[in-house]
């Protein structure tokens, strides 16, 4: 995984590659902006950092450029590698106007606040990106401004001997505010949603306090709280996990608090509990909302004073932890119903994080199988590396994944390694979902349709049409209210583009006609499907499809001019019409 | 001139002492080896000096309330007025100002860069002079920050 990469927006240090230079020996950061043949060369660099003067020089003038600023962030916002801006650093006074000739410019009204500017932009645009604001101003002369527009935090840019240094400074506001991935891959994934997360778990960090990790079932808490631990201060300590779900009442207590030789039948030897273990480092108490309600009451005071005492005596024993505890309960409702003590609720939740379930990270799919499948693939002792092929990925990405979230996918992946151990590949059919019953087709087919319409293209996904007809419209009733029509109008699009491409490959071509060919409509048809048809079978599909809703057969000729052709023939037939006339007029088709 | 020496001021203050010198003495004085290339950059202060000072010695016209004196409507004063008018606003403004006194500071500061440097130059204590010249150079940068932007009324 490679280091984190920024972008510095500064006019000096964007044009003046000398003091970049000193600029990056300052803070720790790798200079891969391109435009110096010898950057410094920094030892153990923090970050790697292009660099943009969010200025341009026009007829020796300089001018202040928001819109070629925001270019330059585009360019990163994703990388072709999928990563992103972890962080901008943005200077605050951008000097324009005529150069001189010691090569600065003469300075203009509005340049001291033009970096507000482009943070306002900023902050509409790309509202989760995060912005610190590195300026020479003193931070009580700004800091209010920056901070109502958007930024995050300052630095001064210059710092005081003996203080923190630059780059201690600088890896201080990376590790709070920046998106980065988890370089362990204890978390894996790198959308927006989850290195926010991420970011708001290292910020709760701290080695001491209590966090409470909110998600669906399957989202990743316990990896989130191993996460957060990794990132303590106590991270050398020990990392103790409890389960309340599953955990006798009984053997509850027991196991978090320990208990003295004696202090009930079978009680033979003392024994420290998962409290204790855990001081000095990290202790996860999973499924907070299914501890018994006896136990709650006990809590308390570990939770709040750092003091536990073994079951049996009354010594107290201090504890230095930091706490991490998640449910998917809504402890809120819990709490309103008794079932869940509102003061233990109230001392858990000081710092809350939210995981987002998988539907809201998509993004992170084909990073999850990758990793989780080279995982399956050792743990199975399978054929390893494999690909994923696109039409097995878009399944996996059209899922709604309405519950299950990455331990679902986990077990679909699982199931793909213990079907095909030997394969290299993974094919849309290997695919397999426990509740694909209850996965709407209609959803299905309707992102199916959409992706080849706007693609422009004949949709690469035909494999992914070969259910459509088994839909139940009985079970999706619900799920197509509101859509049927719609969905309609998107296979009649995607139809009549097979359409178009059948009329070119039958034209007949005869030494009289047209260069390209006469339309053969009822060849054409009967092509798409694969048997002959009537003609009056293939005008009347023809005019079905070319005729749907008021505005939507516009629309598909207006794609096709050669459609329209078909259609004017197709309605020249009059089915009602004499047998004879039929037989005339099918000539034509 | 308050525009001009505004412009002076950014450029020599902003751009120069606070983004490019002082940044390269910090790296001197975080352990910075002192080549030949770092020997150069060290000089630029003697490149600047005099126009560093002039500056500074500038300042006292360049803020004075004086010049709207040439500047309508008081540019319509009769001469008469205008000979005992303008020392006067000119010395009051001056002791309420204080600015003689901070123009006093500012050479003394510049002073005080000048040793500093000949301690490079005869090559004793290195860690120790960038240090005492990163400090000096940041102090005499936050002392010219904090002159005033306008014309002193």
């Amino acid at each position: 995984m490679s280091i984190p990469k920024i972008l510095v927006i500064d006019d000096q240090f964007g044009h003046n590659i000398k003091s970049r230079r000193d600029l990056c020996a300052m803070y720790g950061i790798l200079d891969i902006t391109g435009d110096d043949s010898l950057p410094e060369d920094v030892n153990k660099p923090l970050a790697k950092a292009c660099f943009c003067s969010g200025q341009i020089t026009s007829d020796s003038t300089v001018i202040n450029d928001v819109e070629f600023t925001i270019r330059a962030v585009q360019q990163g916002w994703p990388m072709d590698d999928g990563s992103r801006w972890a962080l901008i650093l943005l200077d605050l006074c951008f000097v324009s106007g005529t150069l001189e000739g010691n090569g600065w410019a003469t300075g203009q009204v509005g340049d001291e606040v033009f970096g507000l500017e482009i943070l306002s932009r900023l902050k509409l645009i790309f509202p989760e990106l995060p912005v610190v604001i590195l300026s020479s101003r003193e931070r009580e002369e700004v800091i209010e401004d920056c901070r109502k527009s958007g930024a995050v935090d300052f630095i001064q840019r210059l710092s005081v001997l003996g203080g923190p240094s630059p780059r201690e400074i600088l890896s201080k506001k990376i590790r709070e505010y920046g998106l980065l991935e988890d370089k362990n891959e204890v978390v894996v994934g790198r959308s927006i949603s989850l290195l926010k997360v991420l970011a708001e778990a290292r910020r709760a960090a701290t080695g001491g306090g209590n966090i409470l990790i909110l998600g669906e079932s399957g989202t990743g808490k316990e990896l989130l709280a191993r996460y957060i631990h990794q990132q303590s201060p106590k991270a050398a300590g020990s990392y103790k996990v409890f389960h309340a779900f599953g955990t006798a009442e009984n053997l509850q207590e027991d196991l978090l608090f320990g208990h003295i030789k004696g202090a009930f039948t079978g009680a033979t030897k003392e024994r420290s509990g998962l409290f204790e273990q855990a001081s000095g480092g990290t202790l996860f108490i999973d499924e907070i909302g299914d501890i018994s309600e006896t136990l709650q009451n006990k809590l308390l005071r570990p939770i709040e004073m750092r003091q536990v005492s073994r079951q049996g005596s009354s010594q107290e024993i201090s504890l230095s932890m930091q706490l991490v505890l998640a449910t998917n309960k809504a402890l809120d409702d819990y709490s309103t119903t008794g079932r869940f003590k509102f003061d233990l609720l109230n001392r858990i939740r000081a710092y809350t994080i939210k995981i987002p379930p998988l539907r809201e990270r998509k993004d992170d799919i084909p990073i999850l199988v990758d990793h989780l499948l080279e995982k399956l693939c050792k743990d199975y002792n399978s054929r390893w590396p494999r690909t994923v092929h696109f039409e097995a990925m878009e399944k996996l990405k059209s899922k709604t994944w309405e519950e299950g979230n990455v331990r679902e996918l986990r077990n679909v992946l699982e199931r793909v390694v213990k079907d095909n151990k030997d394969s290299e590949i993974v094919v849309a059919r290997d695919i397999r979902f426990d509740n694909e019953a209850r996965t709407p087709s209609s959803l299905q087919a309707k992102s199916v349709v959409s992706f080849s319409i706007d693609n422009g293209q004949p949709s690469p996904n035909l494999g992914w049409l070969n259910g459509i007809h088994e839909m139940s419209i009985e079970e999706d009733y619900a799920f197509l209210h509101g859509t049927w029509q719609p969905l309609q109008r998107e296979i009649a699009l995607l139809l009549a583009r097979y359409l178009a491409a059948s009329i070119k490959t039958t034209r007949i071509k005869r030494a009289d006609g047209p260069p390209e060919g006469e339309i053969n409509l009822t060849g054409a048809v009967s092509c798409l499907f694969g048997h002959q048809l009537s003609t009056v079978k293939a005008a009347d599909f023809v005019k079905r499809i070319l005729q749907f809703g008021e505005n939507a057969g516009e629309e598909i000729i207006k794609e096709n001019p050669v459609l329209s052709t078909a259609l004017e023939q197709a309605l020249r037939f009059r089915p009602k019409k004499s047998a004879k006339n039929s037989r005339k007029s099918s000539r034509n088709l | 001139m308050i525009s001009s020496w505004l412009h002076q001021r950014a450029n020599l203050n902003h751009r120069w002492l606070q983004n490019e010198y002082s940044i390269f003495l910090y790296r001197l004085a975080s352990g910075g080896v002192l080549t030949k290339e770092w020997a150069n950059r060290l000089n630029e202060w003697k490149n600047r000096h005099d126009e560093l000072v002039f500056f500074v010695e500038n300042s006292e016209l360049a803020l004075s309330p004086k010049q709207l004196l040439n500047v309508y409507p008081l540019s319509e004063l009769h001469e008469q007025h205008r000979e005992w008018l303008e020392p006067l606003i000119h010395e009051y403004y001056c002791s309420r100002s204080g600015i003689r006194n901070k123009i006093k500071q500012l050479k003394e500061k510049i002073s005080e860069v000048d040793r500093i440097l000949i301690t490079f130059q005869v090559g004793i204590s290195q860690p120790e002079a960038g240090k005492e010249m990163y400090q000096l150079c940041l102090k005499l940068s936050e002392m010219i920050s904090v002159l005033p932007k306008e014309i002193q009324i």
